[in-house]
């Protein structure tokens, strides 16, 4: 009883001590409205154009696999299993990312939304692991083809091969990169919740 | 100045305190909360067309400020023009004596755990049972559970 008396003074020190922060606010502008609106909506339109870059990236990649028959030879089935290929990547990412879209943010509660986030870092594990097979799989295939269509001129070969693996290298640096800042950040939100 | 822009900082003028606290109570530095405060309206701006009133405004800004206080990056360095919050009080400085009280209360806050923060911070916003449950994602009698824990929590802090 002594102990509930205490703990009812204490919350109601703390609501005291919340309204003379209140109050204290109650006299300050904090923010010019006008001059918000106007960054606020250019940041929006910023937002816009990095989807939209992004968009216009994947699509760019997407017509430039016609490339590979035209540069070194490659077998249409390549071309077309390239290109397949990175319509289903690109769907799972969408797919994925979609399920963390910024609209949950006004429609789920703060534990619904931090569980999407715990689905989501599950999910981006297993589809970096099918990344990865399906990446060594495809240079691998890409290293054959370069190989038996350039076997006319030794130092093309060699030359394409190597540009081939160090763009490959490249892009898994770059991917495991990106791929760690996500994880990062979902273990960041992850642990505030578990905290 | 167009309609929804009328809306959104007719909007921002009625709750701007209200996102401030919130963004206080989940910062470090004065910095945070400036970003933090900058993303919220950021979040408010994209929403305001699937805002379709299904819920109290004042819930769904809550909704929205506390989430993006969950995923706000901190570690980001932050790019481009920002919005400087014009506040005269310096929260974080523990030698005024004038925010020593407000002070000792953000650091006894802070040192809950996120939903435990989010929920005291609704409680002590006055929001009712139903609404801190709906917003947070559990039963009212859940809430009301937590709230015991809390409170004995911030007990101890004191002591």
């Amino acid at each position: 009883m002594e102990n509930e008396r205490e703990i009812m003074a204490e919350m109601a020190q703390l609501k005291a001590d919340y309204q003379e922060l209140k109050s204290e606010l109650e006299k300050q502008q904090i923010v010019n409205e006008n001059k918000l609106v106007h960054i606020v909506g250019r940041k929006a339109g910023d937002i816009r154009k990095v989807k939209f870059t992004e968009i216009m990236c994947a699509a760019l990649a997407f017509t430039c696999c016609p490339s590979f028959h035209y540069s070194f030879g490659a077998d249409w089935w390549f071309v077309y299993a390239t290109a397949a290929m990175m319509a289903v990547c690109a769907i799972v990412s969408f797919v994925l990312y979609g399920r963390v879209d910024a609209s949950h943010l006004f429609t789920k509660s703060l534990l619904e939304y931090s569980q999407s986030i715990k689905r989501f870092r599950r999910n981006m594990i297993n589809w970096e692991r099918i990344g990865y097979v399906l990446m060594i799989i495809w240079v691998s295939v890409l290293g054959y083809q370069i190989w038996i269509h350039n076997s006319e001129e030794q130092a093309v070969r060699y030359l394409t091969l190597g540009l081939m693996l160090l763009a490959a290298v490249t892009g898994a640096i770059i991917g495991y990169r990106l791929f760690r800042k996500v994880m990062d950040t979902c273990d960041d939100i992850i642990s505030q919740i578990e905290e | 100045m167009k309609a929804d822009e009328k809306f959104f900082t007719q909007l921002i003028r009625d709750h701007k305190r209200m996102i401030y606290t919130v963004c206080y109570m989940f910062s470090k530095d004065q910095e945070q909360v400036n970003d933090l405060f900058q993303d919220v309206c950021i979040k408010i701006w994209n929403g305001l067309e699937s805002f379709k009133g299904q819920s109290d405004i004042k819930t769904w800004i809550y909704r929205i400020a506390l989430n993006v206080c969950l995923n706000f990056d901190k570690k980001e360095k932050r790019k481009g023009e920002r919005i400087q919050l014009d506040v005269n009080i310096n929260l974080y400085d523990e030698q005024d004596s004038k925010n020593l009280q407000v002070g000792q209360l953000y650091k006894r806050i802070n040192r809950l755990g996120l939903v435990d923060r989010g929920i005291i911070l609704l409680w002590l916003e006055g929001l009712s049972y139903e609404e801190i449950a709906d917003i947070i994602g559990i039963t009212p009698k859940n809430l009301s559970v937590k709230l015991v824990r809390i409170r004995e929590q911030l007990k101890q802090m004191k002591n």
